[in-house]
């Protein structure tokens, strides 16, 4: 990149909030995406206003250069890598947390804020703002809205998307727009609010988002299903919702799950059993109670060998804890993972998991799955040791088939992780080249140079 | 990146594990030279071991960092007066208290309009214009009238002292000997010892920790002396050195090996003495909160026993503050290599001590201990930061008078 660039860079933003030396732009050149080669940016820059990151997009359509938007960088698709080097736009400047207005049950926010401190400033005011994804301690709630991120408790409350009422966004070629209104309901226009959400930092860079809360519930119960077979908990899913209970999470574990989390951070979990489900209930204190023993109801119709409350908060945290311990657990038993993030419709649920074991077992592959079963999204992890590259090889069969196998499920091959550059070449198998051809076209009119996270979601023709 | 207190204040992606371990692989594939930059991402790191601990693979980032500042101090990196601090003055036993006397003398003179008992601490004119300098005692603690061998009944207790212990705060030393006699140990100081190397090792002069260590072993372990059942000091930063490093700086001594595992951070041998059987919970008296030092609660993976001193104290009340355990951002030569960032760190624990109401802070380190009365001092003027030996000596023994 021209040094006149770098100094025109620093003319917008302040030389303090421009890097490009080697060492500085070594530190945005890879994300969270396992074996994603590292790509280095030719800049990093740090605005500190939504007219800032305006003029960086204009500077980019002048002189014709990539912009890549990042959050915390823990992606796991290589969405916030610069892979075409250019600038990366980093949004740890823009954290501050503008309102939280308890009338209208929204918070405006800034695009770097921590999805967690977001939450706990909600909670101290009686409000509740349910995205979670697994990442919350540290991701920005930037990152979830251009990912659109989930988490365990989307099968009742919905994603990131469900929650957004407005955003400020600079546009590919540097316009400020404000989208969508301060009201839950508008159908002024087109939906544009459902285009950047998602867009995986490709349609737009988010500066400012006004987020939907609710009341906090008032309680919570968890209960812990143990099962002996791995299709009984899946299809124990699907009855669960046919008994009438909509729990606000409903989380599968498998046995190798089970087994890597109890040798992680023990919590008693039964290390024989098939497969485990943590199953959460909220509302009012008797409401709770009564959903519970509902789900009991339930659960032992559907073949439970053994069902655990979570009687106080304390067990139920437990639970929890060893839930969201499956992830770091299994990175400690196989160095690398493939991680894919599998959804299919509910009822396919127990052909999906017993289907996914077959085929990694096929071809050789050390296989855990554990999720978000409630909304038929599963994790599937392949475990494979560093420098085993026949394993990997292997893996990367197995997850062809995987996919395979999900689509004629009718489901998805990623419910939340997003496509970016790791994904790209399967998203022939779940869209039609109409829709990939629709999807293009809009992401010529809006960045007609192509500035903008250039090279992202779409295979290059 | 939810636990680093360096990312915590810059955001940046070169204060968190990921990003130091990317530069130095970057490094390593010969990407990234030894440059000032590189020099600055390198140091920029507590080595407070938070990533470590909340890592599943638990990957030691900061013994990577160490090593990588290794090759910078061997590849002489270091800016030159560093190097003769880290290398000259700190392994010397005859210039360092020259030096600290002189300090003492030109501070008299800078700060002649401050009383002494203010609480205030003098400034440093130039860059670093907020820069505190705790006062320097008139007579350094090995100075003084020391137990130098063992007496002959009891747990034979051998006190390291520290340079802090020595030079700056020598109520912590006193405190160590005096609290550890009214329990009953054996106590002795023997008069060699020196500053146990961290400094110079957490900067990467290994060849200067390792003559410091030697000389260590020689005062702590001479051929033919004493053996102690147990080697204490008022500071966990120089147990930690003492216990992890030494061996690994002198490993084919037998003796060093022996020397690390007596190591005992003090308040666990103080509990182990019957330190915290008391008459329970006290009504009365200041009320004080504690830091937990890095060294001790992850080093030593010790978070209880300063808390069973503490709780059990006859004179004083106790209160916890919200994250005791997070770093104060002091990190040794971090402090001096960031100054700012450090300051900024350790911002965020004076509003932790604050919202407690504590009367007073304690700790366990004197890295902490230097940190902490700095930054407390900035916003509260005259507010105590002691040592959990001189918790226990003022609160505890009811000898409100320490020796000087």
């Amino acid at each position: 990149m021209d040094k006149s660039v770098i100094k025109e860079l620093c003319g917008i933003l302040g030389k303090e909030h421009v890097q490009s030396a080697p060492e500085d732009v070594a530190l945005y050149a890879y994300d969270a995406t396992p074996f994603a080669p590292v790509a280095r940016p030719d800049a990093v820059v740090f605005p500190g206003s939504a007219e800032e990151v305006a003029s960086v997009l204009q500077l980019a359509n002048r002189v014709g250069f990539p912009v890549v938007p990042r959050g915390a960088g823990s992606g796991l698709t290589g969405g916030a890598r610069p892979i075409l080097g250019g600038v990366v736009v980093s949004t740890q400047r823009l954290d501050r947390i503008l309102k939280i207005d308890s009338d209208n049950l929204q918070i405006v926010v800034q695009p770097g804020v921590v999805t967690e401190d977001l939450q706990e400033k909600v909670e101290a005011a009686g409000l509740f703002y349910p995205p979670d994804p697994q990442s919350k301690e540290f991701c920005t709630i930037g990152g979830n809205l251009a990912e659109n991120a989930g988490g365990p408790r989307a099968v009742k409350y919905g994603v990131t998307r469900n929650y957004v009422l407005a955003l400020q966004v600079v546009l590919p070629e540097g316009t400020l727009v404000r989208l969508g209104a301060r009201t839950l309901k508008s159908v002024v226009g087109y939906d544009l609010l459902s285009l950047l959400v998602g867009c995986e930092g490709t349609l737009g860079i988010i500066t400012e988002a006004t987020l939907r809360l609710l009341p906090a519930p008032e309680s919570r119960g968890t209960l812990l299903v143990v099962f002996d077979g791995m299709e009984a908990a899946a299809g124990a899913v699907a009855a669960t919702f046919k008994a009438g209970v909509l729990p606000s999470a409903i989380e599968f574990m498998d046995q190798a799950s089970i087994r890597c989390v109890e040798e992680y951070e023990p919590a008693g979990l039964p290390t024989d059993a098939a497969a485990v489900l943590v199953v959460e209930v909220d509302g009012s204190p008797p409401e709770t109670e009564r959903l519970a023993e509902k789900v009991k109801a339930v659960m032992e119709k559907s073949g439970a060998r053994l069902i655990r409350t979570g009687a106080s908060e304390e067990e139920a945290e437990a639970l929890w804890k060893s839930r969201r311990a499956v992830g770091p657990a299994l990175a400690r038993i196989a160095p690398i993972k493939v991680n894919e993030d599998i959804v299919v419709p509910l009822s396919r649920l127990p052909q999906a998991v017993s289907g996914i074991h077959e085929l990694a077992k096929k071809h050789g592959v050390k296989c855990a799955c554990f999720g978000h079963a409630g909304d038929g999204n599963i994790h599937v992890n392949l475990l494979v040791d560093t420098g085993d590259a026949d394993a990997l090889r292997r893996a990367d069969l197995a997850v062809d088939s995987i996919f395979e196998l999900v689509i004629e499920l009718e489901g998805s091959i990623t419910g939340e992780h997003g496509v970016g550059t790791t994904k790209q070449r399967f998203i022939g198998m779940e869209l039609k080249p109409e829709a990939i051809e629709t999807m293009v076209r809009i992401k010529q009119a809006l960045d007609p140079r192509g500035v903008l996270n250039p090279g992202k979601i779409f295979p290059s023709p | 990146m939810a636990v680093c207190p360096v990312y915590s204040v810059t955001r940046r992606e070169g204060g968190v594990a990921r990003g130091k371990l990317m530069t130095i692989q970057a490094h390593h594939q010969g990407e990234l030279g030894l440059s000032r930059r590189y020099r600055d991402l390198i140091t920029a790191c507590l080595l407070c071991g938070s990533c470590t601990q909340s890592c599943p693979n638990e990957v030691d980032t900061a013994a990577v960092v160490q090593v990588a500042r290794a090759e910078l101090a061997v590849k002489k990196k270091l800016g030159w007066f560093r190097r003769f601090v880290l290398r000259r003055l700190l392994p010397s036993r005859r210039f360092l208290p020259v030096l600290l006397r002189g300090a003492r003398w030109s501070r008299a003179l800078w700060a002649a309009k401050i009383p002494e008992d203010s609480g205030l601490y003098i400034r440093f004119s130039g860059k670093k214009k907020r820069r505190r300098i705790p006062p320097i005692a008139k007579k350094s603690f090995q100075a003084g009238d020391l137990p130098r061998a063992p007496a002959g009944e009891g747990m034979k207790v051998l006190v390291f002292v520290g340079c802090v212990s020595n030079y700056l705060r020598p109520q912590a030393a006193a405190a160590t000997v005096q609290v550890l006699k009214s329990l009953g140990a054996d106590v002795w100081v023997p008069g060699d010892q020196g500053c146990c190397g961290l400094p110079s090792f957490g900067m990467g002069e290994v060849e200067a920790a390792r003559k410091l260590a030697r000389r260590n072993l020689e005062a702590c372990m001479p051929v033919g002396g004493p053996v102690p059942d147990a080697i204490t000091t008022p500071c966990a930063s120089c147990a930690a050195m003492l216990k992890k490093h030494l061996p690994q700086l002198l490993p084919d001594d037998p003796r060093a090996r022996t020397l690390a595992e007596k190591v005992v951070p003090f308040s666990r041998l103080a509990v182990r003495l019957g330190g915290s059987a008391a008459a329970g919970e006290s009504a009365q008296g200041p009320l004080l909160c504690y830091h937990d030092p890095c060294h001790l609660s992850r080093g030593f993976g010790e978070k209880d026993a300063p808390r069973q001193l503490l709780t059990t104290l006859p004179g004083a009340r106790f209160v916890e503050m919200d994250h005791p355990c997070k770093c104060c951002g002091h990190g040794g030569n971090f402090n001096v290599s960031h100054y700012d960032l450090s300051t900024a760190i350790s911002r965020q624990k004076v509003e932790s001590v604050l919202a407690s109401a504590a009367d007073m802070l304690v700790t366990e380190c004197s890295g902490c201990l230097i940190q902490l009365a700095e930054a407390m001092g900035r916003q509260r003027p005259g507010f105590k930061v002691i040592t959990t030996p001189e918790a226990l000596f003022l609160f505890k023994f009811d000898k409100p008078n320490l020796p000087p």
